[in-house]
């Protein structure tokens, strides 16, 4: 009901050790998963990338209820392409309708879409479930830092990142209660026709506009309180540290991209 | 307008697991034309009762009536009801919007389908109630004022929608001591000239004492007092333990009888308290 109730990202607090690993580590790691997705080319290759998700998700301690929501928003994209494969592919007719022919090969081939585009959402879905945004664009800037030599702001990148995550929350609340003052002024959000609606949303947004300035310029210069100036020199709090378990996590991803790529049968 | 409330709940997203109980059987009444404080500390679930009271918020369980009448029905008599109840929020001044002061102020009567000089004219009488002159600040862009005038500006929106029963959230909040004064001393005079209900919410137990004539005093989303300002404030342990206090005019008269003093500790106005100490000083040998 209330805009606030709305969750941001989709972190799962757990103790376990994908949340204890690097982020750089998981988000090497996940990369890696997902281009061994495009590597594949055999239902057999599909069975070792699912063992391997299946591994990480049971050390993991993620529901595994959790993992499937995040099929939920690309649900239609997946039925789409599986219809698209299926009818307008080449190959041995089963069945025609028109211009529509559904193939033995279209049948597979959508098969084989539907399963990479689900283990590449899994796959992506268990990187944020298991990392806090916040460390997530940590573990960006600092595998991003070696290309700041050719210009790339990396630091300022992530410093912007996690500010406008921090920020969401506070703006819905803030849109949240300017929205209640002005109901309570006898506003009407709700009903109307567009052009009326779009209108009404002037008392909403102008002052909400005001807010988000007045909070940039208050954060700005209680950064400036503190002595910051950009990414230079800076040192963290909390060190990302390359621990025994990161060293692990990317010889099993190692590994495991090797099979994909030497062993036939996958 | 008569307002009760009538075993009021609130549960916050239920069914999550963050859900949380923020108001718990909530029942008082409030006359009309009677001026009630509303006391409790951070967290207590004023704000969240409040914003039942002009159904912003619908009730889990339990009702607002409004004259007896259920304000949440979904009929137009409701909806009319629910106009009446004017909600000043915490900030006010953070809904400003117009181009122009007297415009901002005009949104609410605008709202209610009133006409375009009804509308002026209900804003301009607005701001002379909170002591704002029209013709001076009126074509003045809001975001150019003080805070205090920003706030009575904000105050003033809402009371161009001419409401029976006016909610006020903490209306001296973040103010200097200047805009302080001026806003008790409009509401005071909102008070006497409009005769309407008012429902203070307040964090400073002097602004409750000097203004208020009854005061409800809400603690984990229940009520703990309610009562008339003078027997509120003689339950000074009980505040105290739920983290309020007594007013600072009884404060010194507690601390005066603490050095063996003989005065009166139900005093709770300045006023009283000077006069209560002149006369125990008086008596000096």
């Amino acid at each position: 009901m209330a805009i606030k109730d709305i969750t941001l990202g989709q972190f799962y607090p757990a103790e376990s050790p994908v949340h204890r690993l690097d982020p750089r580590t998981k988000i090497i790691g996940t990369m890696l998963f997902l281009v061994s997705l495009f590597l594949v080319n055999k239902m057999g290759g599909f069975a070792l990338c699912l063992a391997l998700l299946a591994f990480v998700v049971a050390v993991s301690k993620i529901p595994l209820s959790y993992i499937f929501r995040g099929l939920k928003p690309v649900l239609a994209l997946i039925v789409l392409t599986m219809l698209i494969n299926m009818f307008l592919s080449d190959g041995e007719p089963l069945w025609s309708f028109a211009f529509l022919k559904l193939t033995k090969e279209g049948i597979y081939r959508a098969a084989f879409m539907a399963i990479r585009l689900v283990l590449l959402i899994f796959g992506t879905t268990l990187l944020t479930l298991s990392t806090k945004p916040i460390s997530l664009t940590d573990g960006l800037e600092r595998l991003l830092k070696p290309f700041s030599r050719l210009g790339m702001p990396a630091h300022e990148l992530a410093m912007m990142m996690s500010i406008s995550l921090r920020f969401i929350p506070t703006l819905m609340e803030e849109t949240d209660r300017i929205m209640k003052a002005q109901t309570a002024r006898g506003a009407d959000f709700e009903s109307g026709n567009l052009m009326q609606r779009a209108k009404s949303l002037i008392p909403l947004l102008v002052p909400l506009f005001v807010s988000a300035f007045r909070i940039a310029s208050e954060l700005a210069m209680a950064m400036e309180a503190r002595c910051y100036h950009g990414g230079e020199g800076r040192t963290r709090m909390n060190p990302m540290v390359f621990a025994r378990g990161d060293l692990y996590a990317l010889l099993v991803m190692t590994a495991y991209l090797a099979a994909i790529i030497f062993v036939p049968v996958f | 307008m008569r307002i009760e409330v009538k075993d009021l709940c609130h549960v916050y997203s239920p069914g999550l697991p963050y859900e949380t109980v923020a108001l718990d059987g909530i029942s008082f009444c409030c006359e009309p034309g009677e001026f009630v404080g509303l006391i409790g500390r951070t967290g207590s679930g004023k704000s969240t009762l409040l914003q039942h009271i002009n159904g912003l918020l619908k009730p889990s369980s339990g009702t607002v009536l409004a004259d007896g009448v259920d304000i949440n029905e979904k009929s137009e008599e409701a909806r009319a009801l629910r106009r009446r109840i004017g909600l000043v929020f915490q900030y006010p001044e953070y809904q400003l919007f117009e181009e122009s002061v007297i415009k901002d102020v005009c949104f609410g009567p605008k709202n209610q389908g009133l006409s375009e000089e009804d509308c002026k004219a209900r804003a301009e009488k607005a701001l002379r109630l909170v002591g704002l002159d029209p013709d001076e600040k009126g074509q003045a862009s809001p975001f150019t004022l003080s805070g205090g005038e920003k706030r009575r500006a904000a105050i003033a929106g809402v009371l161009a929608m001419e409401p029976e029963v006016l909610i006020l959230d903490e209306p001296t909040a973040g103010l200097d001591p200047k805009g302080r004064r001026d806003i008790l001393m409009m509401i005071e005079n909102v008070r006497k000239t409009q005769n309407i209900t008012i429902l203070l919410v307040s964090h400073s137990m002097d602004d409750v004492a000097a203004l208020a004539e009854r005061v409800l005093v809400i603690e984990k989303g229940r009520v703990l007092m309610n009562a008339s300002t003078e027997e509120v404030f003689a339950r000074g342990g009980e505040l105290r333990a739920i983290g309020l206090s007594r007013p600072s005019a009884s404060r010194l008269l507690d601390m005066l009888a603490d050095r063996g003093l003989t005065v009166d500790r139900s005093i709770i106005s300045k006023e009283e308290a000077e006069e209560e100490i002149m006369r125990v000083f008086k008596k000096w040998p």
